[in-house]
């Protein structure tokens, strides 16, 4: 009886943390803080979408030899990165940036480091194409994917239908719709009231990420404000950022602000993931970062002591959800 | 009587509202030669040549049967310089005396996804890519090909232009036409200036451009400044179509899937087949356009194959190699 009465106080706890949406055909849990996330009307979710994306996305089949997927980039423990300065795409080819985290993606307005991709669906088809990751072509792994029979009977079940690039992109974008985290040490003391999920250094670390300002790029719920930025790493950038496609000289090194959510497992850091650790990150900008004319004005030198950055790493570090990067 | 008067204004009527097919015919030349991918051609006393010319046309607009107005708003055209046919719909119409379009795809369709589309439609996934997957958006205009830089009259420095972005859409003024009406179809015809699009570009030092440069808008624009487009009388022209230029032109964008570009003078259906170098058939596709670019759905392995098309009474082949 004890053990009953402990299960329903735990299955209360659940739904207290987690405010499920009432809508059947919703098929996210959004966790207790979270905005209900916005889901495009023309690809809505389904479970059999979910489970035909996730296949696709753990697949190398998606790429011209067959050798990786987008899981080799978008690894779940390191919060859909790879550890890697820069990422790996097919026959060891190099790719000029960092692996993006794919956490809370769903709440993301553009995408790619610069922020430059409008939507989920068509980011899907850039490492399909781009030469230096899957280098192949949308048309050919649509009839890859018709030849093979386990895939034609998720897409019947999925969709009514024989696999289409539309129906690829949907599929793997509503699989990263899912990957939401919200159940970090961060979450249980600011969103589930749990004032001891949090040391005393990392409440203090949490205040200075306050009075130093991070908070202002790294700000909400999802520790970004969307906006894409130069934070000054470079005084030439070799890679120009969204300038490279607008072409416009006030974009230049800019990306985009990332979550800082599962930080600690997604290093190294920036668009080109030249800083190793967190530790530099906070180097980088207490001096302010570098001269820029587009450097954003709010990155500005500041003082900070040695225990005091133990204190804001200690913080940045508290935003790990370890389910999210174990239960995949 | 009366049956007689009515079966005669039914009759009329038929005639009047019958549908036809109107058909697009972009005759391109360089220089007001027919135009070829790797034949040199002369722009500006320096000698070039391509190897791509791709462009949309959308936002069409035709006048016909004394000055009435159709938009067709849904047509896209995607072009290319070995391409002379394009189909633009079934219309009830007995003449057409002129026509506007945009060269470029409108804001609406560039703001979209090609996964919308099938890889039949103009709009849809192409290779090589018409569209830039970062940003999204399409290539307005693409070309490809050498120049010589160094005056030796041996064109070897590349350029590569695809100009992208809303600002690279350029209106086409109207367009007084003559054209061809057969029984059930309207061809229209254009002569298209190829070699004016890179009029007043420094094609020795544009390099590679896939973006909304200077450079790229510049091209775009000669597609009106330039008079690229032009009214062609195909019957009463002084420009004669060489006989007998069939011709199969790889494109390797590609290497391991190359994209096989075809033109047959006549205007019947072909066939096309993929051997192997051991005469083994990989693939065969019958009843297609008498010219077009063939992208094989088909993993092939690394080795060098052999194309054939026909139409029954001629045959043209080439080898192509695969790069795994």
């Amino acid at each position: 009886m004890l053990s009953n009465k402990n299960n329903l106080v735990f299955l209360f706890l659940i739904c207290f943390f987690f405010s499920f949406d009432t809508d059947k055909n919703f098929y996210l849990s959004v966790p207790a803080g979270f905005p209900k996330p916005e889901i495009p009307a023309e690809n809505k979710l389904s479970k059999v979408k979910i489970d035909l994306g996730k296949k696709l996305f753990f697949d190398p089949l998606l790429s011209r030899d067959s050798s990786v997927s987008c899981a080799s980039c978008h690894i779940p423990k390191y919060a859909y990165t790879d550890g890697l300065r820069t990422a790996e795409g097919i026959k060891k080819r190099t790719v000029t940036r960092n692996t993006p985290t794919l956490t809370n993606i769903v709440y993301n307005k553009n995408f790619l480091r610069d922020g430059v991709n409008p939507s989920l669906e068509e980011q899907a088809l850039v490492p399909i194409h781009e030469k230096n990751e899957f280098d192949f072509h949308v048309l050919l792994l649509t009839e890859r994917l018709k030849k093979n029979p386990a895939y034609l009977d998720l897409f019947q079940k999925a969709f009514g239908a024989i696999p289409t690039p539309k129906l690829i992109t949907q599929s793997i974008a509503s699989f990263e719709r899912t990957l939401i985290s919200g159940n970090s040490r961060y979450d249980q003391f600011y969103f589930q009231n749990n004032s001891a999920a949090l040391s005393t250094s990392e409440i203090n670390g949490m205040e200075l990420f306050k009075k130093l300002n991070c908070v202002k790029c790294h700000s909400g719920f999802n520790f970004s404000n969307g906006q894409i930025v130069n934070n000054g790493l470079y005084e030439n950038y070799q890679d120009m950022g969204k300038m490279r496609v607008t072409l416009n000289e006030n974009d230049n090194g800019c990306f985009k602000v990332p979550t800082l959510r599962n930080i600690e497992v997604t290093g190294p850091y920036m668009h080109n993931g030249s800083l190793e650790s967190l530790e530099e990150v906070i180097e980088h900008y207490s001096k302010g970062g570098m001269n820029h004319k587009n450097k954003h004005d709010w990155i500005k030198p500041f003082e900070i002591s040695q225990s005091e950055k133990e204190d804001l790493v200690s913080f940045l570090k508290c935003l790990t959800d370890s389910s999210f990067i174990t239960n995949y | 009587m009366k049956k007689i008067i009515l079966f005669l204004l039914v009759t009329l009527f038929i005639n009047v509202s019958a549908q036809k097919k109107i058909v697009l015919r972009l005759n391109h030349f360089l220089n007001d030669s027919t135009f070829h991918y790797n034949e040199n051609f002369d722009l500006d006393g320096v000698q070039n040549y391509y190897t791509r010319l791709q462009y949309y046309l959308s936002g069409f607009e035709i006048e016909y049967d004394g000055g009435q107005i159709s938009l067709l708003p849904n047509t896209y055209v995607l072009a290319s310089g070995h391409i002379t046919n394009y189909y633009l719909g079934d219309f009830s119409v007995s003449n057409v005396e002129a026509i506007r379009f945009d060269v470029g795809v409108d804001q609406i369709a560039n703001s979209g996804n090609t996964t919308n589309y099938t890889g039949s439609h103009p709009l849809g996934p192409k290779s090589p890519p018409m569209d830039w997957g970062w940003p999204s958006g399409y290539f307005f205009v693409t070309t490809n090909g050498y120049t010589d830089a160094n005056n030796d009259n041996n064109p070897d420095t590349p350029f590569e232009l695809h100009a992208l972005g809303d600002q690279m859409l350029s209106p086409i003024d109207q367009i007084n036409v003559n054209p061809v009406n057969s029984n059930d179809t309207i061809y229209i015809d254009l002569k298209v200036n190829a070699e004016r699009f890179l009029s007043g570009l420094n094609l020795s030092t544009v390099g590679v451009d896939h973006s909304s440069s200077t450079n790229n808008l510049l091209m775009c624009n000669n597609s009106y400044s330039m008079n690229v487009f032009e009214s062609y009388n195909i019957i009463s022209s002084s420009i004669e179509s060489p006989k007998n230029n069939n011709y199969i032109f790889m494109d390797y964008t590609l290497a391991f899937a190359p994209t096989i570009n075809y033109h047959f003078n006549s205007n019947q259906k072909v066939n096309l087949k993929i051997t192997d170098i051991n005469g083994k058939v990989k693939l065969y596709e019958n009843n297609l356009p008498s010219e077009g670019s063939y992208f094989p759905l088909k993993e092939f392995a690394t080795g060098i194959y052999i194309v054939t098309i026909d139409n029954g009474l001629e045959m043209i082949y080439k080898k192509f190699n695969v790069v795994q």
